[in-house]
């Protein structure tokens, strides 16, 4: 589907383009992050220990003078807490290391994201495609549907959604685990289930109203009526020909809005419908109480999240530029 | 007895099995489409409040009764203003649209069923050219997928004898065999509509409906165009149907010309006929409005450039408001000169059209200076305005009009039509006009040739 054309104007965007070199670069961090957290992440992100809670991030902290009852009295104590580089961004509540599950965070948000944008991909496109084709009716009503969907806040259908259906969550055996290349580490990767459909159920309709409007505008080009008096079918012309030039603008659409599957999924998972407790979410969720003394605890999750999105806000805008002007429109 | 005739030698050609036995009596092995009365109306979209009332949508009569035939080997060249139906026309009988009324038989056969049970067969018979070469070819497709798609999707022979066959096209419309890896964005108009030929020819057609090829291209460029789909034409035994709104270009190559005015056919007739001897005044005026024939016959003009809308056409002969010649009325109450009576009936145009509201007549009159807007001034501007003279020579007639003319700046237009409805009426207005025949294959649709 990628033509040896649509490459060559990639690459020539990546070398033009310094932001957009970052944006890719972060990207490939966190899928490179995700893919091996089992390798990369320095302890098992769900091993407790009661005596290191609280660790500031490495190089940080210090002697902390507290106040607090010793032996029923109140007493000023000057208590040693400083960062070790045991745990370089520090532990939180539950003495657990916070990078580790930073990353085996990113893993949970590339999961549920990848997978929700391939099902909105698929759904979307082929409504869209389905409307926007054969109009009439069949556009109508769909288009209807569409819209009530948009109508509503991403946030409550998702929240209804999780409601009616329940949590429903997926285990998927850890590679590197099972292969028995790394111990200590969760052996399951969780997948959650109803936050993943949650999302594509809110994020095909963006899909579907792109892909129609595109069908509508290839349509109407006179190679596509040339294609019916060769007699293609009306599939075969989506497919041969529908489909293959309005997959640009779809495509940056879907990759941009990851970055916005990505802020639902973790604020699904602030609110504690996370399904897993490996989130970004659910962990800045805990640190909250703590902000005032322990910021680590939900500054680093959440610049977590800040790098992975402008990293696909940035990619995306990479792909538009490099896919748009012109060169697949034919007016070089 | 003429059956049978027809039969034995049908068996002898080579597409006798494609010829059902019941329409053997149709067949003229001579014609290769035959429209009869075809009409095609488009609807409106319905929107769902539309729908869910149930009201119908207004319909716009695209094609309107319109029949005639192409020979075999032969061009038809169709031309007319935009929005006449040509386009419309030329896609029913490629059975891109189906027609709402009347057929279109191809070889004998219904095209409309024809496309509904096989339409790759059809396919086979009948290709377009099209107009605009930016648009026609998939940017993303190599100018070698572009000419074999027809032949993948139909399937001729293995890959390389297709890759052959895209080749001996390519050379044969004129381009290198080298430029087949090339996207179209690469290439110049004229190359594309080049491309755009070749794929049409792919599948060995028997008609190529020329949908304007030309119109989007260079004047040097057009001439190549039309010198290679001329020597297509002969090669191959092509029939063409050739639509174009550039008389010039029409007739460079067509056999014969059919002209069309709001979804109508107005004149057909053998090409040399329809430029020397025109017979209907909507034809006239076009050869008129070209440029490689400036002469203004006898200083008639179109009156009134704004083609009706298709949607709500004219009664009668539809050319009617804008006819240089509109035929005076009949009714022998009223006489009139020519010029007379044309502007009498602009006013009468006028007055249907609503452009005679009170706020057009307030406007007119402040036009003049120091004329303060009573009875006599207004009637005294629209008179003007339309050309009609401070009195008619025909005495009734004057008074017909002076009567509409003080309805109207009483401000009321109904009456002020009702006043002029009966006596000021062309026959152009009542009835549509027959198709006459005027010589060998030449007919024409207006009353003026019926008086002639
Ligand atoms: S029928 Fe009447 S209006 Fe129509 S073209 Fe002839 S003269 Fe003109």
């Amino acid at each position: 589907m990628i033509s040896k054309r649509t490459r060559t104007a990639v690459l020539k965007e990546l070398h033009s383009n310094k932001l957009a070199t970052v944006g890719t670069a972060l990207i490939l961090c966190m899928l490179f992050v995700g893919m091996f957290a089992p390798v990369l992440a320095p302890h098992d992100p769900t091993q407790q220990d009661n005596s290191q809670t609280h660790q500031p991030p490495a190089f940080m902290g210090g002697e902390t003078e507290t106040t607090r009852l010793v032996d029923g009295e109140m007493q000023t104590v000057t208590e040693d807490n400083s960062g070790s580089l045991t745990h370089p961004l520090g532990t939180d509540t539950n003495g657990r290391d916070v990078l580790s599950r930073a990353i085996y965070g990113a893993r949970t948000s590339l999961l549920v994201a990848l997978t929700a944008m391939m099902a909105s991909l698929i759904l979307g496109t082929s409504v869209g495609m389905t409307a926007g084709y054969f109009g009439g009716k069949t556009d109508t009503i769909l288009m209807r549907f569409v819209d009530v969907v948009l109508a509503f806040p991403a946030l409550l259908i998702t929240l209804a959604m999780i409601g009616v259906i329940g949590p429903l969550t997926f285990f998927i055996p850890d590679p590197f685990v099972t292969s028995g290349l790394i111990t200590d580490r969760p052996t399951h990767m969780v997948f959650p289930v109803t936050i993943t459909a949650a999302i594509a159920a809110v994020i095909w309709v963006w899909i579907a109203r792109v892909a129609r409007s595109e069908a509508i505008r290839v349509k109407n080009e006179e190679y596509v009526t040339a294609a019916r008096t060769m007699g293609r079918s009306n599939f075969g012309i989506i497919r041969k020909h529908v489909l293959p030039n309005s997959i640009t603008p779809i495509l940056v659409l879907a990759t941009i809005q990851v970055a916005s599957i990505i802020i639902i999924e973790s604020s699904l998972s602030f609110l504690g419908f996370a399904g897993t407790n490996l989130s970004w979410g659910y962990d800045i969720a805990q640190g909250r109480d703590y902000l005032g003394t322990s910021w680590w605890l939900s500054t680093i999750p959440g610049l977590f999240i800040v790098i992975a999105v402008v990293g696909i806000n940035l990619f995306g805008d990479l792909l538009r530029d490099a896919l748009d002007p012109g060169i697949d429109r034919g007016e070089v | 007895m003429e059956v049978q005739v027809l039969m034995s030698e049908s068996t002898n050609s080579s597409r006798s099995t494609d010829i059902p036995s019941t329409t053997i009596e149709e067949i003229d092995l001579d014609t290769l489409v035959r429209v009869d009365n075809l009409c095609k109306y488009y609807e409106d979209d319905r929107g769902l409040i539309d729908w869910a009332l149930s009201r119908d949508p207004e319909k716009v009569r695209a094609v309107d009764g319109v029949s005639f035939e192409i020979k075999r080997g032969e061009t038809l060249g169709v031309v007319g203003e935009s929005g006449c139906g040509k386009s419309t026309l030329a896609r029913t009988i490629m059975g891109l649209h189906q027609p709402t009324e009347g057929t279109v038989l191809f070889a004998g056969k219904n095209v409309a069923e024809q496309v509904k049970s096989d339409r790759k067969r059809f396919a086979r018979r009948a290709q377009i050219v099209f107009q605009d070469p930016s648009s026609c070819l998939d940017p993303r497709l190599t100018l070698r997928e572009i000419v074999r798609e027809p032949l993948d999707i139909h399937k001729v022979g293995p890959k390389p004898h297709r890759n052959e066959r895209v080749e001996e096209l390519i050379e044969r419309v004129g381009l290198a065999t080298d430029q087949l890896d090339r996207y179209p964005s690469e290439l110049s108009g004229g190359q594309r509509q080049r491309i755009g030929i070749a794929r049409a020819l792919a599948l060995d057609p028997e008609l190529l409906l020329l949908d304007e090829p030309t119109s989007a291209l260079d004047v040097s460029v057009q001439a190549q165009i039309l010198n290679l789909l001329q020597e297509i034409q002969e090669e191959y035994n092509l029939s063409y149907l050739f639509i174009s709104h550039d008389l010039s270009v029409i007739r460079y190559l067509s056999d014969r010309v059919m002209v069309m005015y709001l979804g109508k056919i107005v004149e057909i007739a053998p090409s040399e006929v329809i430029f020397e001897e025109p017979a209907h005044p909507y034809t006239e005026i076009l050869l008129s409005s070209t440029p490689s024939k400036k002469a203004n016959i006898d200083g008639k003009q179109v009156r009134n450039a704004d083609i009706p809308s298709p949607r709500n056409p004219p009664r009668g002969c539809r050319f009617h408001t804008r006819c240089p010649v509109v035929v005076p009325p009949d009714n022998h109450n009223v006489e009139f000169e020519q010029d007379e009576w044309l502007a009498v009936f602009d006013y009468k145009l006028r007055l249907r059209s609503g452009r005679l509201d009170t706020n057009k007549l307030t406007e007119l009159v402040e036009l003049q200076d120091n004329k303060t807007e009573n009875q006599t001034n207004i009637k005294e501007v629209v008179r003007e305005t339309c050309g009609i003279p401070q009195t008619l020579s025909d005495s009734t007639a004057e008074e017909v009009l002076d009567d509409s003319l003080s309805a109207l700046a009483d401000g009321d237009t109904e009456t002020a039509l009702e006043c002029i409805a009966v006596d000021f009426e062309s026959p152009c207005e009542k009835q549509n006009p027959p198709v006459m025949h005027i010589s060998e294959g030449h007919h024409s649709a207006c009353l003026r040739t019926e008086n002639e």
